[in-house]
């Protein structure tokens, strides 16, 4: 056994705890002998060890304290009567039998006991099982959770792209305004209405036309007798006063302007494009419009515009050649600084009949 | 543990666990954030864990949670430096379980989760040191304590008598 200063505090530590076998003991003393720094440390220890309590087996202890011993093996804490180290070992079931009886004695013999003991008997917490957890549902995991949250990361993405879409593309609200009549509303309601009575001629000022389709105005340069066959549909809501209510078929003194008419006038910007199939339930009514803005020559309707008729040419010089004798009206786009369609109107002479506005 | 059993353990010991919480703490806000807590680590755990041992490994999250909690939140430890027993007549309270919930808060938290577990769950002590951490004999003088801390409260709320029980339960 080598014996050096890394370890004979160790070895000296069991030598006195008898640890050691005889030849390490010896090994032991030999080197102590030969080292007055061991040596010293050895007394060291032994001073130590003299120092602490050894076994007495001549003392006992107090027969009282024995005693109250004996009932705390579970709950020894001393500083509280004995009573109530017992009543804690009933109220948590696990007294013996013995001390069950003696606390059933000290109960009996004494009121104050027996108070304690009734005390002692309700003190647990009783569960309440009213109360439950308001969020269960949402710490359960499923393999489907993942799906439902690939579903609403597209919806939210969908969501996301057509509030940009709707943002950044203002054309569309005009597109929506022509479908939905609120520029038909305009032409037939308010401004004709305020056209005054209508002078009776006997001479029919302008060739009523009626267009159901691009591609049959296109391909047929029908006339107007060509394709009056068609019957226009009028909401309630776009009538006009009865005096200028339309007939079952546009008379010659009136004309129904078409979808084609107000894509003319827009046509100047590419991105709008309406369906030349639909007619706007729009009546004008030449006779009121010729008496109040005209000259008395009559009007007719020019465009604006060149870009984008090139189908729609012979169409346009057909209504150019109908309207001809008459002063014409435009209908006219005008537009804000920003370049954006600000309104639509017909232009009769020099009076504007504002039709649309944003 | 597969995910059925985990959902199970969900159905079987949320309202355990936040009631365990909700009596300690008494914060809906943070129970709510413990419980969660206390799940997620179950449900991290849930592939190397055996079902059977789920409940005490859940307790253990919630202990080991809420005493985290407690030593951060300053405002505790305020409360346990200022334990004393108020002077209280019975007749203020409703139920003797409602005075013992205020004895309660006037715990260590240890003392209470020790307490708590061995009421409302009725764990056996030494499963009681499992999940604290605490020892055997730490967890047998808590309860010791517990007790008489609870009947002296009592007393200390005016209830001296059977009557008096009688009036209150």
């Amino acid at each position: 056994m080598k014996i050096h200063s890394e370890n004979i505090e160790a070895l000296i530590v069991d030598y006195f705890d008898g640890a050691l076998n005889e030849q390490q003991s010896k090994e032991l003393e030999r080197a102590m002998a030969q080292n007055a720094e061991y040596r010293q440390l050895f007394n060291e220890y032994r001073a130590a060890m003299d120092c602490t309590v050894g076994e007495d087996d001549t003392l006992s202890a107090p027969s009282d304290l024995v005693e109250d011993m004996k009932h705390t093996s579970d709950f020894d804490d001393k500083e509280f009567p004995f009573f109530d180290r017992l009543a804690v070992l009933v109220t948590e079931g696990i007294a013996t039998e013995t001390e069950q009886k003696e606390y059933n004695d000290m109960v009996l013999s004494d009121d104050s006991n027996l108070s304690s003991a009734v005390l002692y008997s309700h003190c647990k917490i009783q569960d309440d099982n009213n109360i439950r957890c308001p969020y269960k549902q949402t710490l359960k995991h499923s393999r489907i959770r993942p799906l439902w949250y690939a579903l609403a990361a597209a919806a939210a993405v969908s969501a996301i792209f057509f509030a940009v879409r709707v943002i950044y593309a203002p054309a569309y609200d005009i597109d929506a305004a022509l479908i939905s009549g609120d520029i038909a509303m305009n032409f037939s309601g308010r401004e004709v209405q305020t056209i005054s009575e209508p002078v009776q001629t006997d001479e029919p000022t302008i060739i009523p036309q009626q267009k159901t389709d691009a591609p049959s105005r296109n391909s047929s340069n029908s006339t107007t007798a060509e394709s009056d066959n068609v019957e226009p549909s009028l909401p309630d809501e776009f009538s006009l006063p009865a005096k200028h209510s339309l007939p079952e078929e546009p008379s010659e003194n009136q004309y129904y302007i078409s979808q084609s008419d107000i894509q003319l006038a827009s046509a100047d910007i590419p991105s709008v494009a309406y369906p030349t199939e639909t007619m706007l339930p729009v009546a004008v009514d030449w006779d009121a419009l010729d008496q109040s803005y005209g000259d008395g020559q009559g009007i007719s309707i020019d465009f604006i515009g060149e870009s984008g008729l090139a189908n729609l040419k012979e169409d346009r010089e057909q209504l150019r050649r109908r309207w001809r004798e008459r002063q014409n009206p435009k209908i006219c786009v005008s537009y804000d600084d920003e370049g954006k369609k600000d309104a639509i109107s017909l232009l009769i002479g020099n009076k504007e009949l504002r039709v649309w506005s944003r | 543990m597969n995910i059925a059993d985990y959902n199970k353990c969900v159905d079987q010991y949320a309202d355990f666990v936040y009631r365990f919480l909700m009596k300690s703490l008494r914060n809906e806000a943070v129970v709510k954030d413990l419980v969660q807590d206390s799940f997620e680590k179950l449900w991290r755990a849930h592939e190397e864990l055996d079902a059977q041992k789920a409940k005490p490994y859940l307790f253990r999250c919630a202990y080991n949670a809420m005493i985290d909690y407690i030593r951060q939140d300053r405002r505790t430890s305020d409360l346990e430096q200022s334990v004393n027993i108020p002077q209280h007549s019975f007749n203020q309270y409703t139920g003797i379980q409602e005075i013992l919930q205020q004895a309660m808060q006037l715990m260590k938290p240890e003392q209470r989760s020790v307490i708590l577990l061995r009421d409302l769950q009725g764990y056996q002590y030494q499963e009681i040191a499992d999940i604290t951490g605490l020892s055997l004999a730490q967890v047998k003088v808590y309860i010791f304590r517990g007790r008489v801390f609870l009947k002296q409260y009592l007393e200390k709320a005016g209830i001296h008598s059977h009557s008096d029980l009688e009036e209150l339960v």
